[in-house]
């Protein structure tokens, strides 16, 4: 399996799906070698963990930085270059392709040496590894997709590169598996690929940690204050400029109202601009980018979760607020709208919509407590489990498909 | 020796549009909904009128004209029949002519088709008060026979029915009051003397409202000579085989293409083969039968669903705060002498925007799912509760909440 990142080295849900289909796939029997581009201290990964650089565990911040920055897959190719000038990692690549170029070569001679039935690779950036890997053992390639080029930049203005390198990773995989039924639209409308090539696996969500500690939140909330969140990078395909555009409408009907925003990126200046034109930045709160139990205190002191993505090929961090018990309010254009009954759904351009709907969660408690309540109990559906299961199917489909291609060629 | 009575629910609801927190105090048009959507009350009534009303009602009369020993009765909710007056005058004219045959009995129901039974018997009163007033003045006729919203039922409901003077009442024939009994015979309920209880075979009724269509079920097709034989075989057991149902079975929820108005039209000649076996509305029974026993309901009971209890309208907590909410408000909107604000306080009572808030289908009922008109049950507590807000602002005189 070729993956970009991996917990505790990820930047979004990419490494935290990797890691939880892992898992699955490990509990479901399956002997699993995860392939990751740089050699970064995992810990507790199910599975075998490969490194494709040959190194060892480098020693510090610089491999534990560049894989945090570096190596995100979010990261624009323009962004990638800035980046390396600012930091001086002189002993990587080139560029983000050129490194992607380099992943794929290790790949081809990892495949050599490795035996193994299936190529599994997470998203553009390990396609050409999974590519090399197929050509030079002729195992069958499923393509996961946990999103697009598209849906990265908002489906403004894509890097026309990636978009080649998602085409051929497409074109060439024997399966693909798309992480919703919206992404599945959009591979076939934007890629061109048969819809029967693709099966749909949502991803899933973990039991959260036993409470530590108290909320972040708590001196807010003690103060009368009501807690409306945001958590994703602060890009583009996010929608965070909706967040504080529903903000403005929301403060004046709901004056406690306080705006926490958890994530990084490009747009946070944005973002505080905006919010300071329209009289609310006292009103909002930026965390930076949080993981695992402190993002936890700062959703069990929520009292709204909202995910106003522009283009949300899944959504986990809707699955995130559902089973820590916090009501979501949450883009129609988003892969897990389309699988969750208990949420609120707008369409992400309605900010008067999504105002309406975060007002009606903070001032009918009813509301609050049985949303609160039906997801906790909805969230247990989402399983690694079953996602593992699914994979499995694929996997037996993927190779099927490639020994009738062989029998075609004899 | 079995009389089959029939009784047919109809009713439609008022359907609250889609009120967000920006029309409060502004707008207090909360049933115009004039979209393509299941909101839009006028498109509902005029689809299910095509659909269901108009050839059930053909058909019907056609029955009625060829069999002289055929009997129905409906229980016609008040703000169906206004709404039929309103979008499709020539379906209540067709109602009116199966009233005028003189075998079809009309049933006393709550005006608004509320859950007023259950919170305010003032209320309750006046709604089946209403009610009554209605009928007389469309149909010409007073009922005699009470039928609760949804069937809800318990020994304390069947009190405040006798004190309004009626002398019957209809309920569930279920299993976990009846125990070994059968439902095919007269009852009378606990604590009050002289009214008698019909009580729904609901076996025989699912197998024509739910199953008719249901090619998993063992039985399906379904036809007349197969269900006549059912109901001969109460024969030496039972008085009265009440089949009780949604008049939407026919058309709507089975569609004309199952079948279902031909396996009517072929069912009086086949029940009336057996020369023991005839048809009676609700007060024909309970004129020649007297009660066998007594049934004794404590916690109310309905239709609904399996549990057959109410946990379709309040089981949940926004269910329980949004009726809080309406009936806390009673004495406000009487108090404001405003007739408008009463009467749009009192479609907001119709149990059907409780039901539509029903979380229950995350376990059973795809049936929820099915009847929803909105998004999900959550957005049907929001735009209702944003329009009990503009209701509690205008018993205020216009003052903000």
């Amino acid at each position: 399996m070729f993956g970009w990142e991996f917990p505790p080295f990820n930047s979004g849900g990419l490494g935290v799906a990797c890691e939880g289909l892992l898992r699955g796939l490990t509990g479901q029997g399956a002997d699993v070698a995860f392939v990751l581009p740089r050699t970064v201290p995992v810990e507790g990964g199910a599975g075998r963990m490969l490194f494709a650089d040959d190194g060892a565990v480098e020693n510090g911040s610089v491999s534990a930085l560049t894989a945090r920055l570096l190596l995100s897959p979010y990261v624009s190719a323009a962004l990638y270059s800035s980046l390396r000038t600012k930091l001086g990692a002189a002993d990587f690549a080139g560029d983000l392709f050129e490194e992607v170029a380099r992943y794929a070569l290790r790949a081809a001679s990892i495949a050599r040496q490795e035996s193994f039935d299936v190529i599994h690779a997470h998203d553009w950036l390990s396609f050409p590894a999974a590519i090399e890997a197929k050509r030079v053992s002729g195992r069958p390639f499923v393509a996961h997709v946990h999103a697009t080029e598209y849906d990265r930049t908002g489906n403004m203005a894509p890097d026309g590169r990636i978009v080649e390198i998602e085409r051929a990773g497409l074109e060439t995989a024997d399966r693909i598996i798309a992480v919703s039924d919206f992404t599945r639209r959009k591979i076939v409308e934007a890629y061109g690929i048969a819809a029967d090539k693709i099966d749909v696996v949502h991803n899933a969500i973990d039991e959260p940690a036993p409470a530590v500690g108290r909320a972040i939140l708590d001196e807010l909330r003690a103060a009368g204050k009501k807690i409306v969140l945001f958590v994703g990078r602060l890009t583009l395909q996010k929608g965070p400029d909706y967040f504080v555009r529903a903000a403005k409408i929301v403060s004046r009907l709901c004056p406690e109202a306080m705006f926490v925003v958890v994530g990084a990126g490009d747009m946070q200046r944005r973002m505080i601009d905006d919010a300071a034109a329209m009289g609310i930045a006292d009103k909002m709160l930026f965390t930076g980018f949080l993981r695992d139990r402190e993002l936890a205190r700062v959703y069990r002191g929520a009292h709204v979760f909202v995910m106003p993505s522009v283009s949300e090929p899944f959504g986990i961090t809707c699955l995130e607020s559902l089973v820590h018990g916090v009501p979501a309010v949450i883009s129609r254009q988003s892969g897990v709208a389309e699988t969750v009954g208990t949420c609120l759904k707008a369409d992400f351009w309605d900010v008067e919509d999504m105002a309406a709907k975060i007002v009606a969660i903070l001032r009918y408690g009813a509301l609050a407590a049985d949303m609160s309540a039906n997801g906790r109990k909805e969230s247990t559906r989402f399983t690694w489990e079953a996602a593992a299961k699914k994979c499995l199917e694929t996997y037996r489909k993927a190779a099927e498909k490639a020994k009738e291609v062989l029998m075609k060629e004899v | 020796m079995p009389a089959v009575c029939f009784y047919f629910q109809v009713h439609q609801p008022y359907r609250v549009k889609r009120y967000s927190v920006f029309d409060i105090g502004a707008d207090h048009g909360y049933f115009d909904d004039d979209s393509d959507s299941n909101r839009n009350n006028r498109r509902v009534i005029e689809k299910v009128a095509s659909k269901c009303y108009r050839p059930a009602n053909a058909t019907l009369l056609e029955m009625l004209r060829r069999h002289p020993e055929f009997k129905v009765s409906f229980s016609l909710s008040g703000i169906f029949l206004e709404q039929l007056r309103r979008f499709c005058p020539d379906v209540l004219a067709s109602f009116q002519e199966l009233v005028a045959t003189g075998r079809v009995e009309l049933l006393s129901e709550t005006y608004y088709h509320s859950l007023a039974s259950l919170y305010d018997e003032n209320e309750f009163r006046e709604q089946v008060l209403l009610h009554r007033k209605l009928l007389m003045e469309l149909f010409g006729v007073r009922p005699a026979v009470f039928r609760n919203t949804e069937l809800i039922y318990s020994n304390a409901i069947a009190a405040m029915v006798k004190r309004l003077g009626f002398k019957g009442m209809l309920a569930e024939g279920a299993d976990h009051i009846l125990g070994w009994r059968s439902p095919n015979f007269v009852y009378a309920p606990k604590g009050t003397d002289g009214l008698g209880l019909l009580l729904k075979n609901y076996r025989l009724s699912d197998d024509v409202a739910f199953r008719f269509s249901s090619r998993e079920w063992a039985d399906w097709p379904l036809t007349a000579p197969k269900f006549a034989r059912w109901i001969d075989a109460v024969n030496g057991n039972g008085t009265n085989v009440d089949l009780f149902m949604d008049y939407e079975t026919f058309g709507e929820h089975q569609w004309a293409e199952t079948g279902i108005f031909d396996f009517m039209r072929a069912l009086p000649s086949e029940i009336l083969r057996h020369p023991d076996n005839s048809f009676a509305t609700p007060s024909e029974v309970l004129a020649a039968n007297r009660p066998v026993g007594e049934i004794d309901v404590h916690l109310p009971m309905s239709w609904a669903d399996v549990e057959r209890d109410l946990s379709a309208w309040r089981g949940n907590r926004m269910q329980d705060s949004a009726l809080e909410t309406i009936y806390r408000l009673g004495s406000r909107v009487r108090a404001s002498g405003d007739r408008a604000l009463l009467d749009d306080w009192r479609r907001l009572q119709t149990s059907d925007h409780f039901y539509y808030m029903c979380t229950k289908w995350f376990a059973d009922g795809d049936v929820h799912k099915y009847f929803n008109p909105y998004e999900s049950p959550y957005d049907a507590f929001i735009h209702y509760m944003n329009s009990l807000q503009d209701v509690t602002m205008r018993t205020k005189g216009g003052e903000t909440a």
